[in-house]
């Protein structure tokens, strides 16, 4: 009868604390639900000094050629030009129906450019462009010029030039029409009749947005999709190449879509296969509790933290998932399978638990010290689900599960120790991996962590080979608290920029359209240039040679009238007007923050990054973002993280296990798994040149934790005599780690691929080094 | 019913007649253009300008072979002109005394007064009407007008009026009206149809 009593007092336990555990998740759920969930990539970008990075790449995000579509209509054969423009003109209209905006580049009329040119040439041309003027306004070179414009007004194309040489009878236009060059943001192509053309005249570029966003898979595919067939109905040998974000997007998705079920199953398989083995019993379902439980509380601990939570956070949930069940695995192995009660074990477990919680924590606590706001939520989400894991492991779980079961009983351990000539050998290995650790290479470009398709590379290569550096251009943003302070701070970098570096290709508007002060000077400079007498010497001449060839008396009077008006400055709407609106969209784009923003497009070499020093960046109040630059200062910026994750982990992990067992050697021997992990993971890294992402980095502090975590169960048992080390238990949630994210470097997602090449690489070493190495070592000791 | 039909018939005639004898008239020189070959003759050139005091004349030769060979040369009051095959030519310039070679890929603008001329010589018909609006102005000779389709065209060209030659097998005026006025009138004397052209008519050097 008591007994009876006493089991249903324990099933009500049960039963109490498993609705309390359920309440509890609920209250997570809820909580992380009313968050708001971001995919955005920019949570796992170092913030770096004065959040520069962060800004550097709003700036690059916002840069008109960010987010662009570039479609390359090609001629594998040998294509007319003609021919070549109009199949890109059909693609155009078949895709514009399927939400592609394209950048109407035949918008710029070039006669009507070359009008607004002449027709402001006091507000455009410079004390060096005078002096140029000086040598056409000759009585030799007038005429020359207007025999030139007489045999051109005889030729079929008079039509279109007779207007500008109205306007411009003694050839003004040799020293505007230069300036345009100014405007080609693009270095390996031209503009012919509206179109960029390549300079082998065999690719026509295309340029578009969409309203779909880079995010959004499902557009993304439609997107992806219509090119296709349109780009099928080109004749041969013409095809059409895309190259867009939109892609990427897409084969991440597909990547991703093929990842997961095959990872999932194949980690699936493997864990009830071990669960099997291991515990044969269903009692041990009760420790799938365990992780379930840890996710909720990670995903409230997180939601408690942040508003806006990261997805690429939340997709770390696997990984927790997988080091939440090893605390729970120690309390069922020692319960189950040890030669005291149950409740006994559990008990005695508690001490070397709370320490691998302490020492797991610290792991992930350094990566809140990091200065990615993505990685700092990743340390709150960990720590959180480590502690409900704890938690629910010491006090919930023996509740639930108190009898013994038949566990598998491995060899004992002292079968798989090494001797001193093995542990020399094994020596000289760290010594060889340390060695190779101080050659790790890191891989500061994210796209390296993005899953492309060879068919996507192929493309990308043959872009940058046919228009060069073009989407990797560097771009230095200049602001103003006006338009026209921004536009003379454009026109300075300007006016630099050709002065220390005049053989890089620099594209601005500073040509065409100079601040508001530059310009009144220039009209001074052109008033005093057309001073009366040599305004009425340069008339007369052109009147006497043009009656000569027969021009009438009123033939340049358009010409005569410039001379006499002063045109009002130019101002970016006059652009507008001019055919030149994609250009001011291209130089002045409009951002969010409203802050008068003008663009000037740079290669991005060493040199040019070199040149805009702080100072000088100061001075212009401008900043120079590339792709190039951006990877420097990330790669610098994830070198201090890994050293501060790497310092303040081993740090945290040292006071601990130092304060756990109060013995330098003990301490020692218990870190050694988990240095020897971190040793395996930098030192393959460094031998094979294989380079760290930052993916393999936020991994790093669950190889130092959970290897810490196997060193202090072995030795604290050196402390228990009598006791053996918990050899079965290590192995068990060793191989669950392996077996629940290990798997992932099947994957073939780089992000995946890395966390499951860390964990591979240093869950095993952490593991053979428990089991194998520090049985040996606890020997030698005793 | 019946009184009003001479009044219907007449009425569909105004409506439905002069396209339909456009038709006709351009089927019939499609029909003849096919058979031609090769087409020389001299030119000249009429340019009435308002910035000249005096209407500019100029003269020329022209010579085309099928299926893609172009020289259009003015001979006075200066030599300038240009040959092309395919998409290749050489252009020339007595001011400068130089030859220079291109290609139609190089200067588009040649490929397009190239296009223009070749249309006309061989009356692709297809091409003319996917730029042009086409109307019959008389019946003999035959004169058509074409408005251009695009706006960007009839910014700088209104209409031109094409003259047929009696017999209907080439062109024999062209004028190019300006939408300000101005006009160029090219006449073109001695044409020769299908004759003999020696191999260097298509070189810089005759």
């Amino acid at each position: 009868m008591s007994g009876g009593t006493s089991y249903g007092k324990r099933h009500r336990a049960s039963f109490l604390i498993l609705f309390a555990v359920i309440v509890g998740m609920g209250a997570c759920l809820a909580l992380f639900f009313s968050r708001t969930i971001s995919a955005d990539m920019r949570t796992m970008i170092p913030q770096g000094d004065e959040n520069a990075l962060a800004s550097d790449l709003e700036l690059l995000t916002q840069s008109s050629l960010a987010g662009t579509m570039f479609i390359t209509v090609r001629s594998n054969g040998d294509t007319e030009l003609p021919k070549l423009i109009q199949n890109a003109e059909s693609l155009k209209n078949r895709l514009e129906p399927a939400g592609f905006q394209f950048f109407d580049l035949a918008s710029i009329h070039p006669l009507q450019v070359t009008e607004f040119l002449l027709r402001n040439s006091p507000n455009l041309m410079t004390e060096e462009d005078l002096t140029a003027l000086r040598t056409i306004v000759t009585t030799e070179a007038i005429k020359h010029s207007l025999d030139r414009a007489y045999r051109q007004l005889l030729s079929p194309m008079s039509m279109a030039t007779k207007p500008l040489i109205r306007l411009d009878p003694i050839g003004m236009r040799s020293i505007l029409l230069p300036k345009l060059h100014s405007l080609n943001a693009f270095d390996s192509g031209e503009f012919v009749n509206g179109h960029m053309v390549s300079r082998d005249k065999q690719a026509v570029l295309l340029m578009a947005r969409s309203d779909i966003p880079v995010t959004d898979t499902e557009g993304s595919e439609q997107l992806i999709n219509s090119f296709a067939s349109a780009a099928d109905t080109l004749p041969a040998p013409i095809v059409a190449e895309l190259v867009s974000p939109h892609s990427h997007t897409v084969a991440n998705a597909r990547t991703i879509q093929h990842d997961i079920p095959t990872v999932s199953l194949l980690a699936t398989v493997l864990l009830v296969l071990l669960f099997w083995f291991f515990f044969r019993s269903k009692d041990a379902a009760v420790l799938l509790l365990v992780p379930a439980t840890a996710l909720c509380g990670a995903m409230g601990g997180l939601a408690l933290f942040a508003e806006t939570l990261s997805a690429v956070v939340l997709g770390f949930g696997a990984v927790l998932i997988g080091i939440s069940m090893d605390f729970a695995i120690h309390v069922y192995v020692a319960m189950t399978h040890g030669e005291e009660s149950p409740s006994l074990a559990a008990k005695r477990t508690a001490r070397p638990i709370i320490y691998c919680l302490a020492t797991s924590c610290a792991a992930f606590g350094a990566l809140a010290l990091s200065d990615i706001p993505g990685i700092r939520q990743l340390a709150v989400f960990a720590i959180s689900g480590l502690l409900v894991s704890a938690l629910f492991s010491l006090t919930v779980l023996p509740t639930l599960c108190g009898r013994k079961h038949p566990v598998f009983n491995p060899r004992p351990h002292s079968k798989f120790s090494f001797g001193k000539r093995s542990l020399a050998v094994l020596g000289m290995s760290l010594l060889v991996l340390g060695f190779g650790a101080t050659r790790v290479q890191l891989d500061s470009d994210m796209r390296s962590l993005d899953a492309t398709t060879p068919s996507i590379d192929k493309t990308e290569r043959a872009f940058k080979e046919t228009w060069g550096q073009m989407r990797d251009q560097g771009i230095l943003f200049v602001h103003g608290k006006t338009m026209q302070e921004a536009l003379a701070h454009n026109r300075e970098a300007y006016r630099e920029l050709r002065a220390h570096m005049p053989d890089t290709r620099i594209a601005s508007i500073a040509p065409i359209l100079p601040d508001e002060t530059t310009q009144a000077a220039n009209r001074a400079s052109w008033s005093a240039f057309w001073d009366d007498a040599r305004k009425a010497e340069t008339l007369d001449v052109v009147a006497t040679q043009s009656s000569a060839l027969k021009f009438s008396r009123t033939a340049f009077a358009p010409f005569e009238a410039m001379l006499s008006t002063t045109p009002p400055p130019i101002t970016p709407s006059a652009l507008s007007h001019a055919s030149l609106e994609i250009t001011r969209q291209l130089f002045m784009p409009d951002n969010d923050s409203a802050i008068p923003t003008v663009a000037t497009f740079l290669p991005d070499t060493s040199a040019v990054r070199d040149f805009f020093t702080p100072d000088r960046e100061h001075r212009l109040n401008g900043r120079y973002v590339s792709n190039g630059m951006f990877r420097q200062l990330l790669s610098s910026e994830m070198r201090k993280d890994i050293l501060l994750f790497i310092s303040a982990s081993g740090v945290a992990a040292i006071l601990i296990v130092l304060c756990l067992f109060r013995n330098l050697r003990q301490s020692a021997l218990s870190l050694l798994p988990g240095a020897t992990g971190l040793l395996t993971v930098l030192g393959v890294s460094g031998l094979t040149g294989l380079p760290l992402n930052l993916f393999h980095i936020a991994a790093l502090p669950l190889i130092i934790g959970l290897g810490s975590d196997y060193g202090i169960f072995m030795v604290q048992t050196e402390s228990a005599p009598g006791k053996t080390p918990p050899s079965r238990a290590i192995l068990i949630s060793g191989l669950t780690t392996l077996a629940g994210f290990g798997v992932l470097v099947l994957a073939n997602h780089p992000s995946l691929q890395a966390m499951g090449t860390t964990i591979l690489l240093g869950i095993s070493a952490s593991l053979a080094s428990a089991l194998f190495v520090l049985p040996s070592l606890l020997r030698e000791a005793r | 019913m019946t009184r009003f039909a001479p009044f219907l018939i007449f009425l569909a005639m105004l409506v439905c007649g002069t396209p339909a004898m456009a038709m006709d008239v351009l089927d019939e020189i499609e029909k003849k253009s096919a058979s031609v070959h090769s087409i020389a003759s001299n030119f000249i050139q009429y340019k009435h300008l308002q910035i000249f005091d005096e209407v500019m004349v100029s003269e020329g030769t022209f010579h085309f072979q099928k299926p893609n060979s172009l020289r259009w040369e003015y001979t006075a009051p200066f030599k300038t002109g240009f040959v092309l095959k395919g998409a290749k030519g050489l252009e020339w310039d007595d001011a400068t005394g130089k030859v220079r070679p291109f290609t139609t890929t190089d200067a588009p603008h040649m490929h397009i007064i190239a296009e223009q001329i070749t249309a006309w010589a061989t009356f692709r018909r297809d091409w003319l009407s996917e730029r042009y609006e086409i109307r019959q102005l008389e019946q003999s000779p035959v004169v058509l007008e074409l408005r251009p389709k695009t706006e960007s065209a009839r910014t700088f060209l209104h209409h031109l009026k094409v003259t047929f030659t009696d017999d209907r097998n080439g062109v024999s005026t062209l004028e190019i009206h300006e939408p300000e006025g101005d006009f160029t009138r090219i006449e073109f004397v001695g044409t020769v149809i299908n004759g003999e052209m020696p191999p260097e008519t298509f070189s810089a050097k005759q």
